[in-house]
């Protein structure tokens, strides 16, 4: 296979990844007792055309799963073999094995060749047991190892048998019979040298034939055949190539011997045939040639290229912000003129910020089109009927986003599948529907995506998670709010599962849904009802790399606090303070202590407001875990573009990132967890080092001096 | 004057690769992914040869080679199908309805290149 094809593997790598995707959507949607004539067709299709990009870009491995399963796919959509559930759960595990290979080519990753050896089995079995012989795949290794072992020639053959043939008795039919017996003939007639049937005789022969035979005789052999038929001037052999794979018809329109024909005569006696030709020759028909233009809506661009520009327009939104508050020194009207224009400026830029950030938008689908195989897979494996209704699909998110987004949603769906949906049993007795709805919707709500998994199922038992809570030593009573109570769920290790089945109910899942939706700048809101269903909404902001914050200042660092972990910010009297011995500082607000984190301590910076009760403390939250951060000043609210510290400088716990403010300053964006993490390991040397960029009096990382 | 060549497939990769080939030996090359649009871009234009796979959504490979036969500026422009090994009934209703030859899929560029030299030279 000429090496030449290799740049259109990404190509060929994405259109397979699409047609099984729409094979898999195809079969499970597939009605077993009446299937679509259509849909077979287009399942078939998608096999078929998987199989012949793999045979051409030489993926043998793929082509021959693809070659059987296509097959038995062909003689479906014929009505030739009936389709069961059995066959569409095998297609499905075909699918899956392709995939694997696919996977292999791609990303080098692992091949299991005894998965897909039982794959091919199986499917070979169906093939035999409904009567069809199997045929090998295109060109299979068996074949051409024959070929070499016997070594297969393939001979072109002009005969062209003088006028008299006929009349010595020969019989042209007999002679082809008996090429055919050494191998596998192909013979087209020339009639060429035929003169008009007026003065036809029908004992002369003026037929020409040219012959392809592919055999494993010698040369010899086949002029032996030939022997009293044909001199050297009516036969000609030569060995062609292995097999040309490829035919003409000679009394085809467009052949190339009609076309030689045709040169010879000139363009205007000859009507008809040239009639194309004319087309070409006629005023103004030169270069007229349109080629239309691909009517496509999309085109590809790497994904890196895209991040280089949406952070070269966050650069440009940064100098656009420090050019406006350059200019906040100068006289409005005096300068006015130069202030319309920054005003104009700023909103080109917003506009190209948004328009940029759009391109790093991506339908949700992408991460819904998997779900409706895993309801599929996992309700079967239940012993549960479930079926999934989505919504919302084309509403778009940050591509940083959707990545993350599926194992929170995953086990998610899981857990309604494994916990909240009851057996078609259980159900017929509670009055419901034998099959339960797990419905999965997004949609965008105040500038923020809202992705909800809701299931009709028996919901949340309020006391077995309060039983569990309390059995767990976590803090509860009974006058607690549901919202609380659902909130529970959340904390390690916490199942109310009876039985740890399989899917789910280890208790690993539900805290780490948590943490990956607040990692992602979001937050989980429950709602249930017992004996009803429940409903798990995850909210999100639009996009990882802009952020809604809170500037503060530390002594003379100024810091970023994300808009969404903070509950609330005060000015505390000196009696809510107190000190706990060996664990810091504690704040009362309203009847509940919370620790006190000093920011000042923790990045040592001199020169900070030391006494809480004249600082302002911002209550966050994070990670379930209140607690107050200690800060001099609120400087301002405001959407900043964040730079990641660890690609440019490197990881320095207690943040997720700065940003450069419109005046120059760099401010750190801090990461509560990080900040949680950091304060319990306490301000020991290690901290001084790993924290070198704010141990300074004078921030170092100053753009502007 | 260059010769031009209309490639129709479903599969995009297969398209590019034969576009490619194509043109990096001198041949203009139009491409359609259906015989829809083929149809529509053979009208709209003038190709000197037509190479047409067979399965194909949309109006597929054979009722494409009907339908340009019906059109008088390609009632004689060769036309070849792209078949499959096991593809001899597609053959030889593919010459019934005025297909010039085949190609066997899979293909090497190369052999795609002799056979278009063959057939437009």
């Amino acid at each position: 296979m000429s090496s030449g094809v290799s740049q259109f593997f990404e190509v060929f790598f994405e259109e397979t990844a699409e047609h099984l995707a729409d094979m898999e959507r195809l079969l499970l949607n597939l009605s077993i007792d009446y299937p679509d004539g259509e849909e077979l067709n287009a399942i078939f299709r998608a096999a078929h055309s998987i199989k012949g990009g793999a045979g051409t870009f030489g993926f043998r491995d793929m082509t021959v799963v693809t070659h059987v399963l296509e097959s038995l796919l062909d003689r479906i959509r014929k009505n030739e073999l009936a389709i069961n559930r059995e066959m569409v759960d095998l297609f499905l595990e075909a699918k899956d094995a392709i995939d694997m290979q696919l996977a292999g080519h791609r990303d080098g990753s692992e091949v299991d060749q005894g998965v897909i050896e039982g794959v091919c089995q199986r499917l070979e079995k169906i093939a035999l047991a409904s009567g069809a012989a199997v045929a090998p795949a295109v060109k299979g290794k068996k074949e051409e190892a024959l070929a070499v072992d016997k070594q297969l020639s393939t001979y072109d053959i002009t005969f062209a048998p003088a006028a008299d043939t006929f009349c010595r008795g020969i019989r042209i039919e007999s002679l082809f019979r008996e090429l055919s017996g050494e191998g596998t003939l192909q013979a087209t007639a020339d009639l060429s040298a035929a003169p008009p049937f007026t003065e036809f005789d029908p004992e002369s022969c003026y037929c020409r034939w040219t012959l392809q035979l592919t055999t494993s005789a010698s040369e010899g052999t086949i002029r032996d055949i030939f022997e009293f038929v044909a001199g050297d001037e009516e036969l000609h052999i030569r060995i062609a190539t292995l097999d040309p794979g490829y035919g003409l018809f000679a009394d085809a329109p467009g052949a190339p011997e009609a076309k030689s024909a045709a040169d010879v005569m000139s363009s205007e006696t000859l009507m008809g045939r040239r009639a194309y030709d004319k087309n070409e020759t006629a005023p103004g028909a030169f270069g007229r040639r349109q080629v239309q233009g691909e009517q496509e809506s999309s085109i590809r661009v790497s994904v890196p290229k895209v991040d280089r520009l949406v952070n070269q327009v966050g650069e440009l939104v940064i100098t656009q912000a420090m050019l406006s508050q350059m200019m906040g020194g100068f006289d409005p009207i005096q300068y006015a003129h130069i202030h319309n224009a920054l005003t104009l400026l700023e909103r080109n830029t917003r506009d190209l910020q948004d328009s940029v950030m759009s391109m790093r938008m991506v339908p949700i689908s992408f991460v819904f089109s998997r779900f409706p195989r895993v309801v599929h897979d996992t309700a079967a494996l239940l012993g549960k009927e479930v079926e999934l209704k989505t919504y919302g699909e084309t509403t778009e998110l940050d591509r940083g986003l959707i990545e993350k987004i599926v194992d929170p949603l995953t086990h998610l769906i899981r857990n309604s599948l494994d916990h909240g949906i009851e057996s078609p049993e259980v159900r017929a007795e509670r009055g419901k529907e034998p099959v339960g709805t797990i419905t999965l919707s997004a949609a965008q709500q105040e500038g923020k995506i809202v992705i909800e998994v809701a299931d009709d199922g028996g919901g949340l038992n309020r006391e077995k998670i309060l039983a569990k809570a309390r059995e767990k030593g976590l803090p509860v009573h009974d006058a607690m709010s549901d919202d609380e109570v659902w909130q529970l769920i959340f904390a390690p290790g916490f199942s109310t599962a009876d039985v740890v089945t399989d899917v789910s109910g280890r208790g690993v899942g539900m805290d780490v849904v948590m943490k990956n939706v607040k990692s992602l700048g979001g937050r989980v809101q429950i709602r249930s009802t017992l004996g009803k269903g429940s409903s798990f909404v995850i909210r999100l902001p639009l996009t990882m790399a802009i952020l809604d914050g809170l500037t503060v200042r530390v002594g003379s660092q100024v810091f970023i606090i994300p808009l969404n972990v903070i509950v609330e910010s005060l000015q505390p009297r000196i009696e809510d303070v107190s000190t706990v011995s060996g664990k810091g500082q504690v704040v009362n607000i309203r009847g509940d202590y919370f620790p006190l984190l000093p920011l000042h301590r923790l990045f040592h910076i001199a020169g900070a407001m030391d006494r809480p009760e004249e600082a302002i403390l911002t209550l966050v939250e994070a990670e379930g875990e209140k607690f107050v951060l200690m800060i001099d000043e609120l400087v301002g609210q405001q959407q900043v573009v964040i730079k990641s510290l660890e690609a440019n400088y490197k990881k320095v716990d207690g943040t997720a990132g700065g940003t450069i403010l419109g005046d120059g300053t760099v401010a750190l964006i801090l990461d509560m967890g990080s900040l949680l993490t950091l304060s319990r390991s306490g301000p020991t040397p290690a901290v001084t080092s790993s924290a070198p960029a704010v141990s300074h009096a004078e921030p170092i990382l100053h753009a502007f001096s | 004057m260059g010769k031009s060549v209309l490639a129709v497939d479903d599969s995009k990769s297969i398209l590019q690769m034969v576009a490619f080939t194509l043109k990096g030996a001198g041949y203009d090359v139009g491409e359609a992914e259906n015989g829809e649009d083929a149809l529509a871009k053979a009208k709209g234009g003038s190709y000197n040869l037509i190479i047409t796979d067979l399965n194909m959504p949309k109006m597929d490979g054979l009722a494409l080679i009907k339908a340009l036969r019906g059109e008088a500026s390609y009632k004689f422009t060769p036309i070849l199908m792209l078949t499959t090994e096991a593809g001899d009934s597609m053959k030889a209703k593919g010459k019934e309805l005025g297909a010039t030859g085949w190609l066997v899929k899979p293909f090497d560029p190369e052999k795609l290149l002799e056979v278009v030299k063959k057939v437009i030279g």
